[in-house]
């Protein structure tokens, strides 16, 4: 029955056109949202990186980037003398987003103030082309994130203007998130009283960066501090990584609720245009019982032809997805994607074949089921 | 000898709303092997009622209806289904092929609907179906889609289809109601040919010229009159 379906299918072709653009149209566009979840979620959590081994000192209540936390400097400089502190390591931070400044991706660059020579509270990891320290730099000296450099332009040495204000560059990391940046990608590290002129905020940071002194764990540090400062929250890798889950899960649910839709719209797209094709194969069918065809084949007929057009449509749907969203990238602003390159997540690779099949196999179904309900009598005397 | 096709007392009543129609009115029939029935009379005495009863795509709603020695009056869809897949060659006025499929294809279909060990592989069913079709002499239009032929040669082409899985019988509702008088000629010819090899042969027709070497049954008010 599967080449006779195939044979049915090629004689309607614009029929058939209609519907393998339409799944086409589903899987390109379920296949394009989630592969924006997923980098979103890789992206975010690689974010974690820069919690890790270390706690965020923060007002109540607020996660991470710690946007919204404000602490007095004399309550940061009592924290850092704390015995749980490494003391050398350990910085007051002010961080806050430049006005005015929105990336073509939606995010703000971030500044990063903080004190001279503790910059690896913040930086750690990352490889800086240029100078890492802000040591004997001039008042103005900022060390930027891969992002931030690539909206100003920025190379090693040059004078940039944000906002009418002068920054010297003095180094540029290197990109830290894989895919979707992180916040660190689109900051400028510089001297904390430098950030709080700039952001009006004299005398106040936002969190305290703590390395643990070496008597105490991660753990051991966060709960004792917490015991000491019971008003304020200590935030770990742990705590961050809840945050960004919460904040993810709310754009899961929105996402897939954009991909219920599409694919609630794609199959009733095709069970109406296999519910026309039966109603004009109602003869044929007809035919077909009463020179013996079983109903069980009619209604694998059925459900092939839907198959058959939700296969092609998905495969080329898949084929789709890699260009447009490289397309979508460069729109967006994105410097040196490779066209060429052909990349789906394996498990958004799953989901969509799934999709597929179950697109060709529940369109199929109801348009079986009535054409099972064709009496070969009536369909012959049909005109 | 039994009859290949025995009907006794068919009745076939439909209901519509509060009023019965009946179609069929305790009719007698026996055809026997290799015999080339008409059946006759005028419009809405029942003819393609006892035709489709005949052909097991329908059931009598009083009597009992034998088709060789299988008893067709009470069987279920599935098995009728498997008696017109097996048993039964049908011709239609207006010819059915399948229009998506070669004449090739469209003879082959009905090999498809056999099972189990009836059913021969794609090799023999291709084989099958171009022996027929040299048979209703179509061999030049084997790859023909059925829009490109005219209409004595569709109804070749139904002939061959009806042929393929050597059934017990042929059942024609007015094959040549669609024709012209030469193609009528033609399909009548054939039709013979096709008696002469041995081929139970059952026709409905209006037209008393296709009639000739056949024995005619005249049906009126859903009986059988001679
Ligand atoms: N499904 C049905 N419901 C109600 N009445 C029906 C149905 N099918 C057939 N009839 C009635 O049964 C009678 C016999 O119909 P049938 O089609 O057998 O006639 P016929 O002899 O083949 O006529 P014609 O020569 O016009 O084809 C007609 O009166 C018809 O209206
Ligand atoms: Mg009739």
């Amino acid at each position: 029955m599967l080449d006779i379906a195939f044979k049915d299918f090629k004689a309607k072709k614009s029929r058939a056109l209609m519907c393998i653009i339409g799944v086409m149209v589903c899987v390109l566009l379920i296949g394009t949202v989630n592969n924006v979840l997923y980098e979103m979620e890789n992206g975010l959590k690689g974010d974690l990186g820069t919690v890790n081994g270390k706690l965020y000192f923060e007002k109540n209540g607020t996660g991470f980037p710690p946007y919204g936390s404000i602490l007095n400097e004399e309550l940061g400089d009592e924290v850092l003398n704390q015995s749980q502190v490494n003391r050398e390591k350990s910085t007051k931070a002010l961080f806050s987003a430049l006005e005015g400044t929105q990336t073509d991706s939606g995010f703000s660059i971030i500044i990063v103030g903080l004190t001279p020579g503790k910059e690896q509270a913040f930086i750690q990891n990352a490889t800086v082309n240029g100078k890492s320290s802000l040591v004997g730099e001039a008042d103005n000296a900022i060390i930027m994130g891969s992002e931030a450099a690539i909206k100003y332009n920025a190379t090693v040495g040059e004078t940039i203007t944000v906002n009418d204000n002068q920054y010297k560059v003095i180094g540029i990391m290197n990109k830290q998130g894989t895919g979707w940046p992180l916040s660190i990608d689109y900051s400028m590290v510089m001297a904390l009283n430098k950030a709080q002129n700039i952001s009006s905020m004299p005398n106040l940071t936002s969190t305290v960066i703590i390395i643990p002194s070496s008597s105490y764990t991660i753990q051991s540090a966060e709960t004792s501090l917490q015991d000491t400062y019971p008003k304020y929250s200590i935030l770990s890798e742990q705590d961050a990584e809840k945050t960004i889950d919460k904040n993810l899960s709310q754009i899961r649910i929105f996402m897939n609720m954009i991909n219920a839709f599409i694919f609630i719209v794609s199959i009733v797209f095709i069970m109406n245009v296999m519910m026309m094709t039966v109603k004009e194969k109602t003869k044929e069918i007809g035919t077909m019982r009463a020179i013996g065809t079983r109903k069980r084949s009619i209604m694998k007929l059925i459900i092939y032809e839907s198959l058959i057009m939700s296969v092609i449509g998905g495969i080329i749907g898949i084929i789709l997805i890699s260009p447009v969203y490289n397309l979508m990238g460069l729109l967006m602003g994105y410097t040196g994607i490779d066209f060429l390159s052909f990349y789906i997540p394996p498990l958004v690779l799953v989901q969509l074949l799934v999709i597929i099949f179950v697109i060709g196999t529940f369109s199929g179904l109801l348009p079986a089921y009535l054409a099972n309900r064709i009496s070969p009598i009536e369909a012959l005397r049909y005109e | 000898m039994d009859g290949l096709v025995k009907g006794v007392g068919l009745w076939k009543t439909y209901k519509l709303d509060v009023t019965e129609v009946h179609a069929l009115r305790g009719l007698d029939i026996t055809v026997d092997q290799g015999e080339f029935v008409a059946i006759m009379g005028p419009s809405g005495s029942g003819k393609s009622t006892l035709l489709n009863m005949i052909g097991c795509l329908d059931t009598p709603t009083k009597g009992e209806l034998y088709i060789g020695d299988e008893k067709t009056s009470d069987m279920s869809d599935k098995e009728l289904t498997r008696m017109r897949a097996e048993e039964i060659g049908f011709i239609f006025q207006t010819f059915n092929l399948l229009p998506a499929l070669s004449v090739r294809d469209n003879v082959e279909f009905p090999m498809r609907n056999l099972s189990g060990k009836l059913k021969p592989n794609k090799t023999n069913r291709v084989k099958r179906a171009e022996e027929v079709l040299e048979l209703v002499g179509l061999t030049d239009r084997m790859n023909y889609l059925p829009a490109k032929l005219s209409g004595g040669e569709r109804q070749r082409v139904a002939i061959a289809r009806a042929l393929v899985n050597k059934p017990k019988f042929i059942l024609a509702d007015e094959p040549t109601g669609n024709l012209d008088t030469e193609a009528t000629e033609n399909i009548i010819k054939l039709l013979h040919e096709v008696n002469a090899e041995g081929n139970t042969v059952i026709m409905v027709t209006h037209d008393k010229d296709t009639t000739h070497d056949t024995r005619i049954l005249r049906i009126r008010d859903g009986v059988i009159q001679n």
